[in-house]
């Protein structure tokens, strides 16, 4: 009994520790910080209440899977996803021109002498990296991949729901994805 | 198909079932092309690194 009661103390302990990692993931999604605030503390709450419902697995993944479906439900029922309207680019993509010849072959310098790291970054490291590399997107792009990437919405909603054809997303997407293709690739550094 | 037509494919098959011959095209080119072996190596290590960092690789 009582080795129950002190595990159980412990791992609402760890849970504490992955705040900051979800808050920041909560921004990068969300606009609005206080929504991110409230999200994150919802989700520790859900966490240190459902602690049984861990499989023992990642503690990490399945506090992110939490955040991930309370950030679905806040954009979903609360109306926020006005807050990623996003202007449509052009799909000539010329900001990628100098990756590649006029032949349309990669540049050699853009590939061949570009690092593949191995060891894992630190994830909340990765996180600052990929946020300064999505900032540098026209406003809002980030976001609107993350609703794909992070949140695993449909095509579908997206398209409805920010009146986007499903070729300008596929062209937001493919934007965000070249760029980050980059950092990985530079050792998640100078993006 | 040229280095820069694999590119639009390699991001969408990340949302969706390449049609045959796309997937044909596209692996074709890619055996023969050095740079494209390494830029197609680089997109999987992106990838790889965003299901991580979502939770999505090791979710229950």
């Amino acid at each position: 009994m009582y080795n129950d009661a002190t595990e159980v103390t412990g791992i609402s302990l760890e849970i504490g520790q992955y705040r900051v990692f979800l808050l920041r993931l909560a921004r990068l999604q969300l606009n609005n910080s206080a929504d991110a605030e409230d999200v994150v503390q919802e989700t520790m709450m859900a966490a240190i209440s459902g602690q049984a419902g861990f499989s023992g697995n990642s503690l990490r993944a399945w506090l992110t899977g939490i955040l991930r479906h309370k950030i679905i439900d806040i954009i979903r029922y609360h109306q926020r996803f006005k807050q990623f309207e996003v202007t449509v680019g052009n799909e000539n993509f010329e900001e990628f021109d100098p990756f590649f010849t006029v032949e349309q072959r990669w540049q050699e310098d853009t590939i061949s002498t570009s690092l593949v790291p191995e060891s894992a970054v630190a994830h909340q490291q990765l996180l600052e990296v990929i946020d300064f590399c999505l900032e540098k997107l026209p406003a809002n792009t980030g976001k609107v991949f993350l609703l794909r990437e992070f949140l695993g919405l449909e095509f579908s909603e997206i398209q409805q729901q920010l009146t986007l054809t499903e070729t300008n997303l596929r062209a937001l997407l493919y934007r965000a994805r070249m760029r980050l293709r980059g950092c990985v690739s530079r050792g998640w550094s100078d993006c | 198909m040229k280095c820069r037509d694999t590119t639009f494919l390699v991001s969408e098959a990340r949302d969706r079932e390449l049609k045959l011959d796309e997937y044909q095209a596209l692996n074709a080119h890619i055996s023969e092309c050095p740079l494209c072996q390494k830029a197609s190596k680089q997109f999987d290590n992106l990838f790889e690194y965003l299901d991580d960092l979502f939770g999505k690789s090791d979710e229950v």
